[in-house]
């Protein structure tokens, strides 16, 4: 069997489309190769139109092929003579019209759907996905979930083994422009604002009568807290030395080797800040409203996509509207090479998603790949793998009204799910508690978690999904091939 | 008993105010008037740092008691005064402020009620607030507008819902979704018109007017220039709820002087709502006393979405008149919302802001509705209205004994006594034990 893949993004040029949506599509390609590969002759092909030559020579030497296009519905190229098969992410649960937005009148492949019937196959990354297509195109339709092989991927990272929960024993050397909101001076009297002054009078004699009384306790929660657990050498730097992270101001610091310890309970979000189903501000509020009082509680966000400096201030705002606060913030602007990716999945104890909707989540899983237990909640595609056993669930409900992500933004045409930012809250400090006082439970959780993504996403169990799927569909092909053969052969 | 009040604003000015911090002390403060007058004599102040102690001491001099109730938020009450000077305030957040921002000590909650020794509010909620602030014996009592008697007094028989057709006059602004052209308000149109706000719609009538209203009436009472009231997700809500019942209305009654800048940005809501059936009627203006009870009488239910509540007034004025609601339980709302007189509409805690912080810092949590409960929440309250008009008549009946039981003058009335009594006591005791010094 060939199997030729195509995908808008060229080998070389990913490193310029980081945070656009076509990237993703990229990287679900290069991890489906390998799991192709075992069963088949694997191409990747430049141009969507070079695939008929190809098809051509397979069927004159009787051999089977098929394209899979790593691309949306709607960018799928029809007409084909090779058979072709799209593969998309999907976080909603019903399928676009091109009727919807006035600007997509001008190609029908706006109509999902439409596209999906002419392929007469697709796969998709989540059984959500599939229940959405077979919402709109009946239960019979050939749709499989298959989620991208990123098991594999890890193995060399989870050789240490499993690590306790408190990473504060190394320190980590990154490429990367860090933000430190320990430099930052964060103050909420420095805020400036169009809210009114409400006209409260200050009265230096009046006021002196009133007694002084003492800031209010802080939240009693943290009573539960023992002894701390015994740190563990968790990341491997290389000999890199790095310099401490500078102050970064109103600006993003410069790239470079920085050189800082991540502290005791180490939360990570891998995410593009402008794609707003990722809903950042509820992570960063949530944790800063939960450790306001913890002073080894850190959240890490890997920040990628445009606009850098317009979601920097965006954070400012956000961090001085939450300060004082003794937790710790550290963001990264832009690109890990892997070894750096590493050495951040090392340092965490738990990964952090508060989603609105997700197609699949990659970084979610090579988390848990990797055995780092996360908080997140279990709607859409996380549904397929996100368990209570390696994962303390955010609470969140569906039909939150909103628009497609690609179309006009004018009219709701779709929901996606509205986060408890409360239970959100109350997981940070839950989880901090496994951490802190329970080594037992979080080792469990991280070996359930390694446990239950090799079973969801090796790249065996992928393969074998693959080919099952992609077999049946040739056989259909082939079959229905035959019988227009056979009809131009009776007329 | 001499009972002083003041609030910042009155009758003459308070139209004018209507988006002021301070303005819905002046409803509160005319609900509780003849409450008043029934335990004392009220007399109203305008300034108090000149009136209260005069009036106080003239009192005292004539073995008369005498208490000052200022009807505004503790950083707004005068302190240092002789006379006994009780706050009367609304609060809806789990978090007093306990910070003297903006170099202003007042603003720290705390420390003015420690003060002035005891303090009168509207809801249990905000009861366990104060204490928890202060101290577990801090004098405050719960004392809601009591307006349960004057709703129950001029109540109509109740039609059933869904049955009537009624015709109110309305003198001020009327748009009606179905005879608007909402494309106009497009997100794009907006950002095309920024920085103004888009114009208000041609097809509006001003002036006075009548406004057919028939099918099931969900009603909302509120300004929308208080940021509080989260009418994005009752509008959007509906819009999904109703997309296909084209008896469904939602009457939004607006109380603002300038709704020049909100106005679109409901329009747009309504069009981002999509292809909907359902009406939706905008009404800014004045209604005659007997058109406003013909609204309350046209509702078949009363909403509210809001991030929390001191006490909701329009919201006690309906259900008072015997209608059920579609209402969040939290902060006031858990004193006289459940599932007998309304549907519960399910919310969650997320980060707030005090009102008056100028720095707009996140120092308390607020309640956010769940969407899709609120929808579940109207679909089901359309069907009770449709098909079950026995449900229907006992939510109404709970309704009414629910506010009894919260906001009545039997209710209300003797707790405020006691209450006051208490703090003249306190008060006479200190001054006969000064005077043996």
């Amino acid at each position: 069997m060939r199997i030729l893949t195509y995908c808008d993004v060229e080998d070389g040029g990913i490193t310029h489309r980081l945070g656009t949506p076509e990237y993703s599509y990229y990287f679900v390609l290069a991890s489906f190769h390998d799991a192709l590969g075992m069963f088949a002759d694997v191409q990747r092909i430049a141009l969507p139109s070079d695939a008929d030559a190809i098809w051509r020579e397979c069927v004159e030497r009787n051999e089977e092929c098929v394209l899979l296009s790593f691309a949306p519905p709607n960018k799928t190229t029809l007409g084909l003579q090779c058979p072709t098969i799209p593969v998309f992410a999907w976080e909603y649960p019903n399928l676009p019209l091109a009727s919807d937005e006035e600007s997509w009148l001008d190609d029908p492949r706006h109509d999902w759907g439409m596209v999906l019937l002419k392929c007469k196959a697709a796969i998709t990354l989540s059984t959500h996905t599939v229940q959405a297509v077979r919402n709109s195109l009946g239960g019979a339709y050939p749709i499989e979930a298959i989620p991208t092989p990123l098991w594999g991927k890890f193995a060399a990272q989870r050789q240490r083994g499993v690590l306790p929960p408190d990473r504060s024993g190394a320190d980590i050397c990154l490429k990367t422009c860090l933000v430190d909101s320990t430099l930052l001076g964060l103050s909420a009297d420095t805020l400036v604002t169009d809210h009114p002054d409400d006209g409260t009078t200050v009265d230096a004699e009046r006021d002196a009568l009133m007694p002084l009384l003492p800031a209010a306790d802080p939240d009693s929660w943290l009573a539960a807290l023992n002894d701390l657990p015994a740190h563990a050498k968790v990341v491997d730097m290389g000999s890199r030395v790095g310099s401490p992270p500078i102050d970064a101001g109103w600006d993003v610091p410069p790239l470079f080797d920085v050189r800082t310890r991540l502290s005791g309970v180490v939360y990570t979000a891998v995410l593009t800040p402008s794609d707003g189903r990722k809903n950042w501000e509820d992570i960063i509020t949530a944790f800063g409203w939960a450790f306001r009082n913890v002073a080894d509680a850190t959240l890490v966000l890997k920040l990628g996509g445009p606009d850098r400096l317009k979601h920097h201030h965006q954070m400012l705002m956000l961090l001085s509207k939450l300060s004082p606060m003794k937790c710790r913030i550290v963001a990264m602007h832009g690109y890990l090479d892997e070894a750096d990716y590493g050495q951040l999945i090392g340092a965490s104890t738990y990964y952090v998603n508060a989603s609105l909707c997700e197609g699949l989540c990659m970084p979610l899983m090579e988390f848990l790949c990797c055995g780092v237990p996360a908080i997140a909640p279990n709607h859409t595609a996380m549904a397929d793998y996100v368990s209570r056993d390696f994962a303390f669930l955010v609470d969140s409900a569906p039909n939150l009204p909103t628009v497609w992500p690609h179309g006009d933004h004018q009219v709701y045409k779709t929901s996606r799910h509205q986060i408890d930012w409360h239970s959100l809250m109350l997981a940070y400090r839950q989880s901090y508690l496994v951490a802190k006082t329970d080594t037992a439970a979080y080792v469990t959780m991280s070996e359930k978690a390694m446990t239950a993504m090799q079973d969801y996403c090796s790249t065996g169990r992928v393969a074998m999904q693959l080919q099952q799927f992609l077999e049946a569909q040739l056989r259909k092909i082939r079959a229905r091939m035959d019988r227009v053969n056979e009809m131009a052969l009776v007329s | 008993m001499i009972i002083l009040v003041h609030t910042a604003f009155h009758g003459e000015n308070v139209a004018a105010n209507l988006g002021q911090p301070e303005y819905s002390y002046y409803f509160v403060l005319r609900e509780f008037r003849p409450i008043l007058e029934k335990l004392g004599i009220v007399i109203e102040i305008t300034d108090p740092k000149r009136e209260v102690d005069v009036i106080y001491r003239n009192c005292v001099s004539q073995g008369v008691p005498c208490i000052f109730l200022s009807f505004m938020p503790p950083n707004k009450a005068p302190i240092g005064l002789a006379c006994p000077t009780v706050p009367v305030f609304a609060w809806e957040y789990g978090h007093l402020p306990d910070e003297g921002f903006s170099g202003k000590p007042r603003n720290d909650w705390r420390r003015v009620l420690a003060q002035l020794g005891a303090a009168i509010t509207h809801s249990s909620f905000t009861v366990e607030t104060v204490r928890q602030a202060l101290n577990d014996t801090f004098p405050i009592i719960a004392a809601p507008a009591p307006l349960w008697d004057r709703l129950t007094a001029t109540k109509h028989p109740a039609a059933p819902p869904g049955m009537r057709s009624l015709r109110l006059r309305v003198d001020g602004m009327v748009i009606d979704s179905r005879i608007t052209d909402l494309s106009e308000y497009s997100k794009a149109r907006e950002l095309a018109c920024e920085p103004e706000p888009l114009p208000l719609p041609p097809e509006r009538r001003e002036g006075v007017s009548e406004l057919e209203l028939d099918g099931i009436i969900y009603t909302a009472v509120f300004n929308p220039g208080d940021g509080r009231k989260n009418w994005v997700d009752m509008i959007s809500a509906f819009c999904v709820a109703f997309a296909h019942n084209a008896d469904a209305t939602l009457l939004l009654k607006l109380s603002h002087h300038d709704i020049s800048e909100v106005v679109p940005k409901m329009l747009e809501c309504m069009y981002k709502g999509g292809n909907f059936v359902c009406r939706i009627l905008i009404v800014h203006g004045y209604l005659r006393q007997d058109d406003y009870e013909r609204m309350v009488d046209a509702t078949t239910y009363a909403v509210n979405t809001s991030h929390g509540e001191g006490q909701c007034l329009p919201l006690m004025e309906y259900m008072s008149g015997g209608k059920p609601a579609i209402s969040p339980r939290h902060t006031a709302m858990l004193d006289y919302i459940d599932d007998t007189c309304a549907f519960v509409v399910d919310s969650f805690l997320e980060p707030g802001t005090w009102p008056h912080d100028m720095r707009q810092a996140f120092r308390t949590l607020r309640e956010h509705v769940q969407v899709d409960s609120l929808i579940r929440a109207y679909r089901a309250s359309y069907y009770v209205a449709r098909h079950e008009p026995e449900t229907y008549q006992a939510m109404a009946k709970a309704a009414v004994e629910s506010l009894r039981a919260y906001c009545s003058y039997a209710v209300v009335g003797p707790r405020l006594a006691e209450f006051l009594q208490a703090v003249i006591s306190r008060d006479q005791q200190q001054a006969r034990s000064l005077s043996k010094l």
